[in-house]
C-alpha cells in the first residue's frame, strides 16, 4: 500500500478492530488473568513499519484509548506506550520493515518494549496503594510481557511468509 | 530561530516524544474522571453490548478450571451432607439414649462399643467401659431398643459383653401381653427361641417378650424381642415360638450397663435344681442334648464359683486399700487432736 493516507486509515481500521479485541475476544484466552497486550504489539508494528513518530502517535492514541475504556488514571497507559514505543522506533529501518517484523528480533523486541511498557504502567497503576511494587511487577508485568511476546509470534510469522 | 527550528526538526523524535509525555503527564494531573464520564458511559455501554452478544463463546481455560472448582466443590458439598446425615441419625440416637437413660428404672452407665468378637457359637462385644466405672462381671447391658447380654469379663477401662446370642443363653422371659413365662435360649443365627410354652397358651405372633421377674441376671421386663413366627411341632406340647431380637447387634454402637449385679445365691440354686431335674430325667431323656445341658450346668457352677473367689479377692484388695488408707490417716488425726 503505498499511498500514505490509505495505509494510516487502515492503521486506524486496525486500530479500532483491535481494540474492541482487546476488550472483547481476549478475555477469551486469559490464563490466571494475565492478558496480553494486542494494542502494545500493534503500536510497535506501527513503529517498526512507519518509523518512530509515527508509532508514538499510535502508541499515544491507543494508550490514551485504554486509559478511557479502563478506570485506570487517564494518560498512564499513554505514558507508557509512547515511551515502549519510542523505544521500538529505534529498531525502525527504513526499507526493511518487513525484515524485523518477519524475523524473530520482532518478538524481541516486543518482550522489551513490554517489559519497559509495564514497569511504568505499573508503577502509576500501584503508586496510590502500598501493594509491593517489585512483587506486583513479577506477578503480572513479566508474565504479561511474556505473553505479549507469545502473541507477537503471529504477526510475526504471518509476515515471514508473505515476506517469502 | 531558524537554528532553534533546525534544532527541532533535526530531533524531532524527542520533541515529539517529550510533548506526548508532557501530555499524558497533564492529562494524569489535571484529566478529571468526572469530565470523561459521559464518554466513558458511551464506551463501557458499546463495550458491554458487545461482550453480552459474545457471551455464548466457551472460554476452554476458564471451563477446564471452573470444571475443576465445581468438582471440588461438589465433593466439599457431597462431603458436608454426609456429615450431615450421619450428624442427624446420631443426633436422633442420643436422643433415644437419652430419654431411655432418664426413663430407666436403675441407674445404668453409658458405654461405647469399641470391638466385636465372632465365632461360630458366640458373639462378643468389647466396650470402653470397665471396672473403674464400676462396671462388673455379670451386670446386664441394654440399650434405648432392648436387651444386649450381659458383662461377660471386665477389666480396668474395657469389659467384654457376652449377648443374648450365645449357646449359654438361658433367660426367664414372658409374654408382655399376657405374662405367660418362659425360657428365651439361642439356636443359632440371629433369632433366639423362647421355650416351655405349653400350646394351650395364648401367644400370638407379634406379641412382645420382655425379661421376667424371675431372671436373676436381668432386670425385669426389658424387652428381648417380637414372636416372629409360631410353630405347631407335632412331637412335642410345647410351642415353637422364634423370637426376632428388637436390639440390632451388627450395628450397635451404644450401650447402658445396668449397675446391678445378678443374685448370686439365686444363681447357684437355680443351677443346682436344673442339674438334679436333669440328672432324674437321665432316664427319661438320654439324648445328647441332656447330657450336654449337664455339661453346661456343670461348667456355670464352676464359672459362678470362680466368680465368687475373683469377688472375693476383689473384696479383700477393696478392704486392704481400705485399711491402709485408714493407716495414713490415723497419724495425722492424732497430730491434729495434739
Amino acid at each position: 500500500m503505498n499511498n500514505p493516507v490509505l495505509r494510516y486509515l487502515a492503521y486506524a481500521i486496525a486500530a479500532l478492530l483491535l481494540s474492541v479485541a482487546t476488550v472483547v475476544l481476549v478475555p477469551f484466552i486469559a490464563i490466571d488473568g494475565i492478558v496480553p497486550d494486542v494494542m502494545l504489539i500493534w503500536a510497535i508494528w506501527v513503529a517498526l513499519n512507519e518509523g518512530q513518530m509515527i508509532g508514538m502517535v499510535a502508541g499515544f492514541g491507543s494508550g490514551l484509548l485504554f486509559d478511557v475504556v479502563s478506570a485506570d488514571v487517564i494518560g498512564s497507559n499513554a505514558l507508557a506506550k509512547v515511551v515502549a514505543v519510542f523505544i521500538a522506533g529505534y529498531f525502525y529501518l527504513e526499507t526493511r520493515e518487513r525484515e524485523i517484523t518477519g524475523s524473530l528480533r520482532f518478538p524481541l523486541i516486543i518482550a522489551l518494549c513490554a517489559t519497559v511498557h509495564n514497569v511504568i504502567y505499573y508503577f502509576f497503576y500501584l503508586r496510590p496503594t502500598e501493594i509491593d511494587f517489585v512483587q506486583f511487577f513479577i506477578r503480572y508485568g513479566l508474565l504479561t510481557a511474556l505473553y505479549t511476546t507469545i502473541l507477537s509470534l503471529i504477526p510475526m510469522l504471518i509476515t515471514s511468509r508473505q515476506k517469502d | 530561530m531558524i537554528r532553534i527550528i533546525e534544532l527541532l526538526v533535526r530531533f524531532k523524535e524527542y520533541v515529539v516524544l517529550c510533548l506526548l509525555v508532557a501530555m499524558s503527564f497533564l492529562l494524569m494531573t489535571f484529566g478529571s474522571a468526572a469530565k470523561l464520564r459521559g464518554f466513558r458511559i458511551i464506551l463501557i455501554s458499546g463495550v458491554g453490548l458487545l461482550q453480552e452478544s459474545l457471551a455464548w463463546l466457551p472460554n476452554p481455560l476458564t471451563i477446564l478450571s471452573d470444571n475443576a472448582a465445581l468438582r471440588e466443590e461438589n465433593y466439599r458439598l457431597s462431603r458436608e451432607v454426609a456429615q450431615t446425615r450421619r450428624a442427624i441419625a446420631e443426633n436422633d440416637r442420643f436422643h433415644a439414649l437419652l430419654q431411655f437413660r432418664d426413663s430407666a428404672d436403675f441407674a445404668v452407665f453409658p458405654a461405647r462399643i469399641v470391638g466385636r468378637i465372632m465365632d461360630k457359637s458366640r458373639y462378643y462385644l468389647t466396650m470402653n467401659a470397665g471396672a473403674l466405672d464400676s462396671v462388673f462381671t455379670g451386670m446386664p447391658i441394654l440399650n434405648e431398643k432392648g436387651l444386649v447380654g450381659f458383662v461377660f469379663s471386665s477389666a480396668r477401662h474395657h469389659s467384654i459383653i457376652q449377648t443374648i446370642l450365645d449357646k449359654d443363653t438361658r433367660i426367664a422371659a414372658k409374654v408382655e401381653r399376657n405374662g405367660v413365662n418362659g425360657i428365651v435360649a439361642w439356636e443359632g443365627g440371629t433369632a433366639l427361641y423362647l421355650t416351655n410354652i405349653a400350646k394351650t397358651e395364648d401367644v400370638k405372633e407379634g406379641d412382645m417378650v420382655v425379661t421376667s421377674d424371675y431372671s436373676s441376671r436381668y432386670p425385669a421386663n426389658i424387652v428381648i424381642g417380637r414372636i416372629a413366627e409360631k410353630r405347631d411341632e407335632a412331637t412335642t406340647l410345647f410351642w415353637k415360638l422364634r423370637i426376632e431380637p428388637v436390639v440390632h447387634f451388627s450395628s450397635l454402637e451404644y450401650v447402658f450397663v445396668g449397675l446391678q449385679t445378678p443374685n448370686e445365691e439365686q444363681q447357684m440354686v437355680e443351677e443346682l435344681l436344673e442339674k438334679r431335674l436333669k440328672k432324674g430325667d437321665v432316664n427319661r431323656e438320654t439324648s445328647t442334648r441332656a447330657r450336654e445341658a449337664i455339661r453346661d450346668a456343670n461348667r456355670l457352677n464352676r464359672e459362678a464359683t470362680r466368680e465368687a473367689a475373683k469377688e472375693a479377692e476383689r473384696q479383700a484388695a477393696r478392704d486392704s486399700i481400705k485399711n491402709a488408707r485408714e493407716r495414713q490417716n490415723a497419724p495425722k488425726d492424732s497430730s491434729d487432736e495434739n
